[in-house]
């Protein structure tokens, strides 16, 4: 009987071995690190804050023309959340029209069969998971915001509050993963199709607690306080740390609110057989570190967060579990079962299990290697948001932002003042993207504004002459900004005409509203644009909170005529 | 095994062809929307319906080319309702509102005069409103019409559907009276799931 039993022991030991050696190959032939489909370049500058190098590659790579394409979207929105990054939301407006207009299009796939995407390798129109809609609109209500368009703002905030499928908890209470919902869809649909992952689930209201803030903010501003109060009160239901912040917002007092992205959001990764199940990991990890918000004018204090991509991501609420159901159709259900249930849960005495299991997921993978998940997600997404209401007072102050304990998010929003008594609203939306960076840039903590431009109406040592011939004025040129060079004694002999001139020659765009499609680099950085940012952005103090080289004149006339306002800054008479 | 004849073949052949050209014809026509967003076409029949109202209206009616001048500033839609319109969508509905027929043969025949502000007072206007826009302008409106747009949203399942109201209303600058009013009702459906 010990015989026996010691040979059934080695016969498991040795099946055991082989599921192992079967899983190491299978993970090896299969990739079974999941890899995935984040574009490292795009998303390394969104990192350092070049958000306007961040656009530039993305315009350079290619832009999707077509809504047919499946990278239509996903452009979109990557284009708008750098040029909102950048502090340009009037540049903006164009494309989170689109990006709103694509998202409320509905059954967008429907044309897409099963397997038509998955032996075509995802030709699925991107949309997004849930949560990356639910935050695109976000980013909508904050463009809308960011200009004063509160309607629209409330619009969009209330499109980002769609129910959600919930399957619920499992037997021990907690929530299903999408592993577990991939099991019940596996097993309970044999004969009722995708009858589970369809109908299995309860329509749930959304916990999307930055999306009722949103909205409420725009209600507020609108001047509708119980609908303000409706939504506020929702989102301190969800998350009661924003009771404070939405305290502030209502009392009126706050005249600015910052909406504050930082940290890196989750990653798309694959995994199963043939990585045709997908799931979220975290590249900044979650906490509950609250900002630091201090300035001389406005006192000190701890703003809760309102948003935790991380957290979203793993509910399967915000999942759209195409994954489960194309894994199921295309790998099959005994496949399926066989692959990712059977290795993922069997314990080690039963590797005869495991090599079933592993060998259907390989055989599996072998006729349709084409199973994988769809990895592409929006890669520029922030860990987490806070929102952030400041009175300031009617002189404007330095903001410093830093999450609490974590230096390297300290920056210092230099020029940021209250909507001007004349302008019709009583508060201003601001959209401020901290760099996720191990030591804080330059730019972030300076704090100072070092380059005349159109956000700032006081002077700047050497704004008396334009970048462009030398000074460190970036003013679009216009009558203004001409008798301004006038006042203080230079360019008295150059005209409006002449300037604009001298702007031509260099290929500098000299209207930012002929740039609203598409806006380009600003000189500052190389580039021809004279679109200012807004104050109280990164982009912001990026732009005019460092030292940039000074232009290189690209036409004779330009490079002449500068060269003789450095011998003589006083010069009289141009010829351009 | 059993033959059939070549004409019972033909038969069947040809009933096969005229039904799958019957569903490819029904199919093409079942096409269903896939947004309730308001569409151009939405925007131009709600134009000509508050156009027409406003025309037949009792404040219209019973003025004469000798009444006292009326400018009716108008000025962009307020939206409230759970759509982005854009704005230029906004000021699109109620230029086409102004340059409908039935209003534009007003101006003789009423002494009305209904204005949109012009496009190099924009930017003034987004900071002080069509009224003082136009009051700068010196073509001083004494009257103003505005449009507020509104829905509500009902969804099941894969299928959606927004009633959208526009109410629109003429005001006396002077008095804040409310002289003319009318509302408009369009409603959207579409089927498909919102996340796919």
């Amino acid at each position: 009987m010990a015989a026996v039993d010691t040979r059934e022991w080695n016969e498991r030991s040795a099946a055991s071995v082989w599921a192992r050696v079967a899983a190491v190959i299978l993970c090896l032939g299969l990739g079974c690190c999941a890899g995935n489909r984040l574009d490292e370049s795009y998303a390394m500058r969104v990192d350092r804050g070049e958000y306007a190098r961040a656009r530039g590659y993305l315009y350079n790579r290619g832009v999707a023309t077509k809504l047919s394409d499946k990278q239509y979207l996903l452009d979109r929105e990557r284009l708008m959340m750098v040029t909102l990054a950048d502090g340009l939301p009037e540049h903006a407006e164009s494309l989170a029209n689109r990006v709103y207009e694509v998202l409320r299009i509905q059954g967008l796939n429907a044309d897409k069969t099963v397997p038509s995407v998955v032996f075509s390798d995802g030709v699925r129109i991107w949309k997004g998971e849930p949560f990356e809609q639910a935050m695109a609109y976000a980013y909508v209500a904050i463009q809308k915001g960011s200009i004063g368009d509160w309607g629209n703002m409330r619009a969009a905030a209330e499109s980002s509050l769609f129910l959600l499928r919930d399957f619920g908890v499992n037997e021990a209470g907690e929530r299903l993963s999408t592993l577990d919902i991939a099991k019940r869809a596996a097993s309970e649909e044999e004969s009722d199709g995708d009858g589970y992952i369809d109908h299995g689930y309860v329509a749930s209201p959304t916990d999307f607690a930055l999306g009722y803030m949103l909205h409420g903010i725009a209600s507020h501003a609108l001047g509708r306080a119980e609908e303000a109060s409706d939504n506020f009160q929702q989102a301190v239901r969800l998350r009661p740390d924003l009771a404070a912040t939405v305290d502030t917002i209502r009392s009126g007092r706050a005249s600015t609110i910052l909406i504050v992205d930082a940290g890196r959001g989750p990653s798309k990764v694959g995994y199963g057989p043939d990585e045709a199940l997908a799931r979220f990991e975290p590249r900044t990890r979650s906490d509950q570190r609250g900002m630091m918000v201090d300035g001389d004018a406005i006192g000190h204090r701890t703003i809760a967060q309102a948003a935790d991509v991380n957290e979203m991501s793993r509910d399967h609420m915000w999942n759209n579990l195409e994954d489960v159901r194309t894994a199921k159709s295309t790998l099959g259900t005994a496949l399926l079962l066989g692959g990712v249930v059977v290795a993922a849960s069997v314990d080690d005495d039963n590797g005869t299990a495991q090599i079933v299991g592993l060998s259907a997921a390989a055989l599996g993978a072998l006729m349709k290697g084409t199973a994988r998940a769809d990895l592409r997600h929006l890669e520029s997404l922030p860990q987490r948001t806070y929102i952030v209401p400041l009175e300031l007072p009617e002189s404007g102050a330095s903001v410093r932002l830093m999450i609490d304990g974590l230096g390297q998010t300290e920056m210092v929003l230099a020029g940021l003042k209250p909507p001007a008594p004349d302008s019709g609203t009583r508060v201003q939306l601001r959209y401020v993207r901290l760099p996720t960076v191990a030591m804080p840039l330059t730019w972030m903590r300076s704090g100072e504004i070092r380059y005349g431009n159109d956000g700032w109406a006081g002077d700047v040592a050497g704004d008396e002459l334009p970048y462009i011939l030398g000074g460190r004025c970036v003013r679009v040129p216009t009558h203004e900004s001409m008798a301004r060079y006038h006042t203080r004694g230079s360019l008295l002999g150059l005209t409006l005409a002449d300037l604009l001139e001298f702007y031509r020659l260099e290929g500098i765009v000299v209207d930012p509203g002929d740039e609203l499609e598409q806006v380009g680099v600003h000189i500052l950085e190389g580039g021809n644009s004279l679109a200012c940012p807004q104050p109280g952005t990164a982009g912001y103090a990026r732009l005019f909170g460092q030292e940039h080289p000074p232009y290189r004149a690209k036409s004779k006339q330009v490079a002449e005529f500068a060269a003789s306002l450095r011998a003589d800054p006083h010069v009289g008479s141009p010829s351009p | 095994m059993r033959i059939w004849p070549i004409e019972h073949v033909a038969h069947w052949f040809l009933l096969a062809a005229l039904s799958l050209g019957v569903a490819a014809t029904m199919g093409a026509c079942a096409s269903t929307q896939k947004s309730t967003r308001l569409t151009t076409d939405d925007v131009k029949e709600l134009s000509v319906q508050i156009a027409a109202s406003l025309a037949a209206s009792d404040f219209l009616r019973e003025r004469s080319p000798s009444s006292e001048r009326l400018v009716v500033a108008i000025d962009r839609v307020e939206n409230l309702s759970s759509d982005v319109v854009p704005v230029s969508e906004q000021w699109y509905l109620m230029e086409r509102i102004r340059a409908s027929t039935p209003i534009g043969s007003l101006g003789s025949q009423r002494n009305v005069a209904f204005v949109i502000p012009a496009a190099q007072l924009r930017q003034l206007k987004e900071r002080v409103g069509a009224e003082a826009a136009l009051a700068g302008a010196g073509r001083s409106p004494t009257h103003a019409m505005r449009g507020v747009l509104r829905s509500v949203t009902r969804s099941a399942g894969v299928d959606r559907t927004d009633l959208y109201s526009f109410e629109t209303r003429v005001l006396d600058l002077a008095s804040g009276n409310v002289i003319w009013s009318d509302s408009f009702e369009i409603k959207r459906a579409a089927v498909g799931k919102q996340y796919d």
